[in-house]
């Protein structure tokens, strides 16, 4: 165990390893910035529409997209078919823009930083070189390119992208990694082409009002036969008060190429629920290869159940080319709700899709979270690990779909869900849908329920290991499966996510 | 459907005098089923298997009729213990035979019971469908509560011998209601066999009422020769330490549907649930909704799912097991498999898990598929032809619901008739 650890250390930079160590918080990342933000007015409508696409200067096919979507968001209701409670959402009550002030000249030098911002990055665990650069420091170059491994970020500050580090290096393999506003200006026939062909407009409520509303995101185009050297990361963050985050993602491997791409989510802790609807599209094309990692940490809520992020969210996945490959790996630990159904559309012959999940659900967390393989080419083959884990009071539910096509022959499917409980006052649900429709394919699906073997525990309290360590040892053992899933450097986190989250579980 | 209602009712108003128990839990169904509504085709438990296929079952048969002796039978000898019901009503001389043959059993028919105030059943009468309208609406059983003036009411005191047969035979294609409603004593056992081999489109709701540490044995074999729609409930409460073993064998080509509600009130129930389907053709749909309740501790639940399907068959499975928060040490299985033989088949299905006990162990699991084709080249290298090995093969995947059967001659029966439909 301490040998990877130390090897793991090596290749990677202090500031993660710092961070790593003191995730021992009750939420570490439950801090918030006073920061002066330029706010939209609150509630929606076709005017706030109007003033995001104002505010990044979109083009007028944009402002039209959006309108589209909002005029049929309008007409939607919010689904109720989840196994989860929740206040209902006043949507008027919400902003839906809210951006740093200090943004709006570029700082010439990190003093003239806001202070706030650098501090909400230092807290973070961002390193400093970084986080001048992520602050948008006029000539800030990118030094610390010698690191190993290299991961790029983009994060995004309630409702827009502050910043993306190692975009020269990356466009000299023509490699496009951005905020989702900067490549409408810089390219639109990319963004014009793909976006809303995999989550349509009118796919579900939040992804309607996510089409009508996003402020920001990350796009990430990969040229033809290029391996993207590095891990390509976004970072996003709810800052201000009864603020929703709506981020849009967008990321096309063009043929014969590789990404592997993370996700981390942190919001600060208030007592009053938070929206986040946002959507992420990936298109493989011929022989393409997407990995896709999230570790969703969004404010829970408190003990009581208290406020929490509402997190809903739609991602799919469009395997469009022949032999590509998707791979989406999340560790869900934080937000009050969440609804989040990663998918796969297997639409190439012989493509791929993979769904690893941990979902952890404490407190009063309620997560409904799964996903979907529609197999329509011939030979596709899927796999989806899914362990849920609740404790406390918490719900916790498997929802999925395997769907295949009488025309995608040959095609197999293996599912696994496994679900841990903890304490008897929390629920662990499985709600699968099978459709098989050809003879020539092969479903398996086979899901367990059950608590922390007392043989298991007993063996590591008897060796001196303390209740809640071994909980979490156990745990892990558990998610063994999905965590290797992960990239190193977000395997390590998500370790000690795991063990964190379940703080005050047992006893 | 307003005309099927309105016809239920008036056939009431002709019946005979009613006990108030009856009339008003009559009542109550008409009422709720208003409030209620028949089910849309995107209704959760309707979604894989359209409620229109059921649309003709269940409306009260036209009385007066003779009863025409049916002789295509498909058991040689009649057993010891039968009753019929001929194009849905109830043969009184079957009736009478088996009153007197069975002293274990207290026995009426469904009018008989409802005229009488005091009847063991008037504090029965619907609570194992309430019950089990929970865990979501069972439209088509309140039509049926609504409607119905056919059926047995049986309390089983001692264990008989010998099961107890249940023929639905009859030509012509009427809409018929049916509702049996059984209780067993303390230590007793039932073995109750249903035959549906008539051209009805029958609605049967059963509610069986289990005391602690009694058995009971069910099951019910849907004729090859059939076509029509059937849909039936099957709504039981278990007490303290009772077994239910109930096993379905659907061979028609018609829409069948199963519904069937197993709620575990005391503990260390032991339930089995054993499904088997044969579909040969487009029309053919075998749909089985399961909803296993376990309410207290020490529980043991079994699911076993089999279908096979061939040219454009469908099979749906909705089964789930709930976990209440009671239910500690609850051990809960569930297995479905398809057998998919050609391109048009469809194997549909939700394995539900809903738990709130953190010391279970549940599982369940699913597959489809078709034939392993390295075990049909083993045959086919033994010099077996294709055909032959096929069928081999098939036998064996429906082999684990047959010897769930207990009754020795029954399971041979069905055997019997497999081998016949795969042909």
């Amino acid at each position: 165990m301490s040998n990877v650890y130390t090897e793991a250390k090596k290749g990677i930079d202090p500031g993660t390893i710092d961070s790593v160590n003191s995730l021992k918080e009750d939420y570490k990342y439950g801090f918030s910035t006073e920061i002066d933000m330029d706010y939209a007015p609150k509630g929606i409508s076709e005017e706030i529409v109007k003033l995001i696409s104002k505010k990044n200067l979109e083009p007028e096919w944009m402002l039209t997209w959006r309108l589209e979507a909002y005029q049929r968001w309008t007409k939607m209701f919010e689904p109720d078919w989840p196994m989860l409670k929740y206040e209902k959402i006043d949507y008027q009550d919400q902003y839906y823009y809210a951006k740093p002030k200090s943004l709006k000249e570029r700082p010439k030098s990190l003093a003239d930083v806001e202070p706030a911002l650098l501090e909400t990055y230092a807290k973070l665990g961002i390193p400093l070189k970084e986080q001048e650069f992520l602050a948008g420091v006029v000539g800030a170059e990118y030094a610390s390119a010698n690191a190993k491994p290299k991961v790029a970020v983009d994060a995004v500050f309630d409702s827009v992208s502050v910043g993306t580090t190692f975009k020269d290096e990356l466009a000299k393999l023509g490699i496009i990694f951005c905020s989702i506003s900067e490549a409408i200006h810089s390219h639109p026939e990319l963004v014009r082409k793909y976006i809303g062909t995999v989550v349509p407009r009118s796919d579900n409520y939040f992804a309607t009002l996510n089409s009508a509303v996003f402020s920001d995101g990350s796009f990430v185009y990969i040229p033809e036969g290029v391996k993207c050297p590095m891990e390509l990361s976004t970072y996003f963050r709810i800052n201000a008060e009864n603020t929703g985050q709506f981020e849009r993602t967008l990321i096309i491997a063009d043929k014969d190429s590789q990404v592997s791409y993370l996700e981390g989510c942190t919001a600060p802790m208030r007592d009053t629920n938070q929206l986040h609807a946002a959507v992420v599209e990936l298109v493989a094309l011929d022989n393409a290869d997407i990995k896709y990692s999230t570790v969703q940490n969004w404010y829970p809520g408190d003990k009581n159940g208290n406020g929490g992020i509402y997190n809903f969210v739609t991602k799919r996945a469009d395997c469009r080319g022949v032999r590509s490959k998707v791979m989406w790996t999340q560790i869900e630990t934080g937000s009050a709700v969440t609804w989040k159904y990663p998918s796969c559309i297997l639409r190439g012959d012989y493509s791929q899709g993979e769904f690893y999940s941990v979902a952890i659900a404490n407190n009063y967390q309620q997560a409904d979270t799964g996903t979907k393989m529609t197999h329509l080419g011939r030979g596709t083959r899927s796999r989806i690990v899914s362990k849920g884990i609740s404790a406390g009071k918490a719900q916790n539910t498997y929802r999925g779909l395997v769907n295949i096509h009488p025309k995608a022959v040959d095609s197999r499917n293996f599912t696994q869900c496994d679900s841990l409980l903890i304490g008897n006052k929390c629920g662990a649900h499985t709600v699968p849908y099978i459709e098989n429709k050809n003879s020539s394919s092969r479903t398996e699906h086979e899901a367990t329920t059950s608590k922390i073997d007392d043989d298991q525990l007993f063996y590591c309290l008897q060796r001196g290991i303390g209740e809640e360590d071994a909980v979490a040892l156990i745990v892990n053992g558990f998610c063994k499966e999905v965590l290797q899933a992960l990239p190193m450097e977000f395997a390590l986190e998500a370790q000690k996510l795991v063990a964190i989250s379940l703080e005050g579980s047992v006893g | 459907m307003k005309n099927q209602e309105k016809h239920s009712i008036n056939k009431l108003d002709n019946s005979r005098k009613r006990s108030k128990w009856a009339l008003n839990y009559q009542k109550q169904c008409q009422e709720d089923l208003k409030k209620v509504g028949m089910p849309s085709r995107n209704a959760e438990y309707w979604k894989f298997a359209s409620p229109n296929l059921w649309e003709n079952t269940g409306l009260i048969p036209v009385s007066g009729k003779n009863f025409p002796k049916n002789d295509t039978q498909y058991l040689e000898n009649k057993p010891e213990y039968y009753v019929e019901f001929v194009d849905g009503i109830i043969d009184p001389v079957t009736l009478q035979n088996l009153k007197k043959k069975l002293k274990e059993c207290e026995i009426s028919n469904f009018e008989e019971s409802v005229c009488d105030q005091f009847h063991w059943a008037n504090k029965l009468l619907g609570k194992a469908e309430t019950k089990a309208r929970k865990s979501y609406e069972r439209p088509f059983a309140l039509l049926n509560g609504g409607g119905s003036s056919q059926g047995i009411f049986l309390n089983c005191k001692e264990s008989p011998r010998k099961p107890i047969h249940i023929f639905y035979s009859g030509e012509i294609e009427e809409k018929v209601n049916i509702r049996h409603l059984l209780k067993i004593n303390c230590n007793a056992e039932l073995h109750i066999i249903e035959h549906f081999s008539g051209n009805a489109n029958y609605n049967v709701v059963t509610e069986g009422f289990l005391d602690s540490t009694s058995i009971l044995n069910h099951n019910r074999l849907v004729s090859r020769f059939l076509r029509n729609s059937i849909i039936t409930h099957f709504f039981i409460n278990c007490m303290e330490s009772s077994v239910v073993k109930t096993i379905g064998i659907t061979l028609n080509n018609g829409a069948v549907r199963n519904e069937t509600f197993l709620n575990l009130e005391g503990s260390q129930c032991d339930v089995t649930l054993a499904g088997l389907g044969v579909g040969r053709n487009q029309s053919s749909i075998c749909d089985n909704s399961v909803f296993v309740a376990h309410l207290e501790n020490s529980c043991k639940s079994r699911q076993i799912i089999k279908n096979v399907l061939t040219q454009g068959a469908k099979a749906v499975f909705q089964g789930k097991i709930y976990v209440d928060p009671k239910a500690q040490k609850t051990d809960g299985y569930q297995m479905s498999n398809g057998l998919i033989l050609d391109e048009k088949s469809n194997f549909l299905v939700k394995p539900e898990l809903e738990i709130y006990a953190d010391d279970v162990i549940c599982s369940h699991g699913s597959t489809s598929g078709s034939l392993n084709m390295e075990h049909l080249f083993y045959l086919k290298s033994r010099g077996i032809s294709t055909n032959e090995a096929r069928k081999i093969l098939v036998e064996a995947f429906l082999e684990e619901v047959i010897e769930e059967i207990s009754d020795l001659e029954f399971s041979k029966f069905v055997r019997k008739e497999i081998q016949d439909t795969l042909i």
